[in-house]
């Protein structure tokens, strides 16, 4: 009888393991993709800089290394910053597998000090990509310092640098190099004979061909590992933890068998194993090893077979039938989850008890209107910083950085009356005054008025539209935006007008109201009206500020902030942002990362 | 600017742009629209209308020290 629950129990483990298996094979073509288009960013920012390599000197090679580290960042790193995000769904898929078991509760749930636990495996693993990130960022600025030194003509620096970063797989001139890779990368994975004889056939050509291109300590081939590897180790470690922690003390090796399985893992799989019994016997020596700890290293590099939580006296007739129903609930989650991908594990920040007076239901409501304006790591980096000294639930918007005290209505929306109105996400806009004025170092200023890089990009971004540089004197460069038919186009990306009638006593007439299209548009409104000092509002009743507020030193930078931190959540008010003010976007999300690590 | 009712209805009938509103509020009143701390243009815009026909000047609603933007 307990074998057929082990049947049972084994299919419901078996749903781990594809859910890791999916997210590995995902991780990679993303991590590969990046990598593609990292190499295009490079090679067209060092062709543009040195002129095609006219001007390259060994002066202006050390110069470009901010550049690479800032493209490496952009691409490589956000993307395994996003990745190690999705590392939530194997604690979601752990504690749906714990669930049916026969152990106590309180080791179901995930506690505090196991956040922090995922928190600090996650950071590991996103210090993974960042070791590899920076081990590129020396190698290819070496190849570029080294080239200007030997004077290397600048097709074979450019032909080098390719290869350091897809090697083989390198972007080429020649259509039907790309082509090759691009099938390859589409059709890695797939269990179709006939294509994974065709996946080989090119494999081969490309390293026939052009073997001369194969560069061994290439990025992607590393990247691509490390996007297994670490999601593989998390997976382990979390496993290892979760058991110690429940007092379990088996662990069965599962997954499957494919043609490439290692021989030590075919051997093993679905024994079970004591902590101790296990690695010792990774003490061992076999082919394709890569480390002595079971937990981290598996059979080797891209192995993906897994532990598993086991106990003998988990067979019973009970057991089977909560598997039975919590199978049920599961593939109901798991499909939810699909729909809603950005469902998160990251508890909410608790602001409600801060609010200076209303109801439980008002603070409640306030909490959760608040943690909806939120992204995962927006809530990380809220709660590590010092929470205002006062919330009030208020008509009026503002933050008092000299009371530390911020103001903002719940559930506020911009429209008109009679209009269908939009959501403004005004909460966090004022939240996100507070953190840019807390985390500047000094008081009363914002780290966005004061941060270089931050204020350039805004003046870049401002260049992209027609209008005139302005020196004001010590070194204080502004640039005035005179472009109605830029202004023309983004206002009708933004909002419509609506005609309306207007009474004034018996007196009619018609009058055109601006009314916004989609939530959050009224903060994008107000970083356009920053960009053109409150033009935008007056001359387009549109949403922003006063021209006299715009005068003010530091409004247009903090304010950006504000705006952004309020519409980093809402995907198509984000997108505008990024369109209009890109170099900005790319500052504010460095600023985030950084708060991210504090 | 001294207008009749009358006047300042088919004045404001023919404001077709937000700078015709606020040009209109010049002219009767002799001074800028102040800072009034709305955040929409459209509001704004409401109460240059309820000041013109009230004759009533728009009061300025100043920034808090020690605060961003207020935005009503």
């Amino acid at each position: 009888m307990a074998d057929a629950f082990k049947d049972s129990f084994k299919q419901f483990a078996g749903k781990k393991q594809e859910i890791l298996s999916r997210l590995a094979d995902t991780h990679e073509e993303r991590i590969i993709n990046t990598l593609k288009n990292l190499e295009d960013e490079i090679i067209s920012d060092l062709t543009k800089l040195t002129d095609g390599g006219v001007k390259l000197n060994t002066q202006l090679a050390i110069k470009l290394r901010p550049n690479l580290k800032t493209l490496i960042e952009k691409n490589f790193l956000k993307e395994a910053d996003s990745i190690v995000s999705e590392y939530d769904e194997i604690v979601k898929e752990y504690q749906r597998f714990i669930k049916p078991l026969p152990i106590p509760d309180r080791f179901k749930i995930l506690t505090k000090p196991d956040l922090k636990v995922i928190n600090d495996l996650k950071f590991l693993s996103f210090s993974g990509f960042e070791d590899m990130g920076n081990r590129f960022l020396d190698t290819i600025a070496n190849e570029v310092y080294q080239s200007s030194v030997t004077g290397r003509p600048f097709n074979q620096m450019v032909k080098n640098i390719r290869g350091q970063i897809n090697g083989v797989y390198q972007r080429s001139n020649e259509t039907a190099i790309n082509r090759l890779t691009d099938y390859i990368d589409k059709n890695r994975y797939s269990e179709n004979a006939q294509i994974i004889q065709k996946v080989k056939n090119a494999r081969e050509i490309l390293h026939t061909k052009y073997a001369s291109d194969i560069l061994g300590n290439n990025m992607r081939r590393y990247a691509s590992q490390i996007a297994q590897d670490s999601l593989m180790q998390f997976d382990g470690q979390f496993t290892l933890y979760k058991g110690k922690e429940a007092g379990i003390t088996k662990y069965q090796y599962v997954g499957t068998n494919i043609t490439t399985t290692r021989g030590f893992c075919r051997t093993h799989l679905n024994r079970i194993f004591t902590e101790e019994e296990a690695r010792s016997l990774w003490q061992s020596t076999w082919r394709g090893k890569s480390g002595t700890d079971p937990f981290i290293n598996r059979g080797g590099y891209r192995c993906r077979h897994s532990f598993i939580l086991y106990d003998d006296d988990w067979f019973t007739e009970e057991t089977d039938d909560n598997i039975k129903e919590q199978t049920k609930t599961n593939d109901k989650q798991r499909k939810d989850q699909a729909k809603n991908k950005t469902q998160s594990l990251v508890p909410n920040v608790a602001i409600g008890s801060l609010l200076n007076r209303g109801s439980d239901k008002v603070r409640k409501a306030y909490e959760d209107d608040f943690n909806s304006q939120l992204t995962d790591q927006q809530k990380n980096i809220v709660n590590k910083i010092e929470k205002p000294e006062i919330i009030k639930n208020g008509k009026k918007g503002y933050y008092s950085y000299i009371e530390k005290e911020l103001s903002a209505e719940l559930n506020a929306v911009d429209g008109y009356k009679g209009g269908k109105g939009v959501k403004s996400f005004v909460i966090a806009h004022e939240y996100g005054h507070h953190i840019d004025f807390s985390t500047s170092g000094q008081r009363f200023r914002a780290w966005s008025q004061d941060n270089e890089g931050f204020k350039k990009a805004i003046q870049k971004d401002k260049k992209k539209f027609k209008g005139k540089e302005i020196n004001k004197g010590n070194n204080n460069i502004d640039y005035t935006i005179n472009d109605t038919e830029a202004l023309d186009e983004i206002f009708n990306d933004l909002a419509t007008k609506n005609e309306v009638i207007m009474n004034s006593g018996s007196f009619q007439w018609t009058r055109k109201l601006t009314e916004l299209r989609e939530d959050g548009y009224g903060e994008v409104s107000d970083i356009i009206d920053a960009l053109v000092k409150g033009r935008f509002r007056k001359n387009y009743s549109m949403w922003g500020h006063s021209m006299s507020y715009w005068k003010t030193a530091g409004s247009v930078e903090t304010e950006i902030f504000a705006n952004l931190f309020a519409i980093r959540h809402n995907k198509k008010a984000y997108d505008l942002a990024k369109k209009y003010i890109p170099n900005t976007v790319k500052e504010f999300e460095k600023r985030l990362l950084e708060l991210e690590r504090l | 600017m001294s207008l009749t009712i009358e006047e300042k209805q088919e004045k404001l009938a023919e404001c077709e742009t937000s700078s015709d509103f606020y040009n209109l509020y010049t002219l009767i009143f002799k001074e800028e629209v102040p800072r009034t701390g709305l955040r929409s243009g459209n509001d704004e815009i409401d109460s240059i209308i309820d000041a013109i026909i009230d004759n009533k000047k728009i009061e300025e609603v100043k920034n808090p020290d020690g605060s961003t933007g207020e935005r009503i």
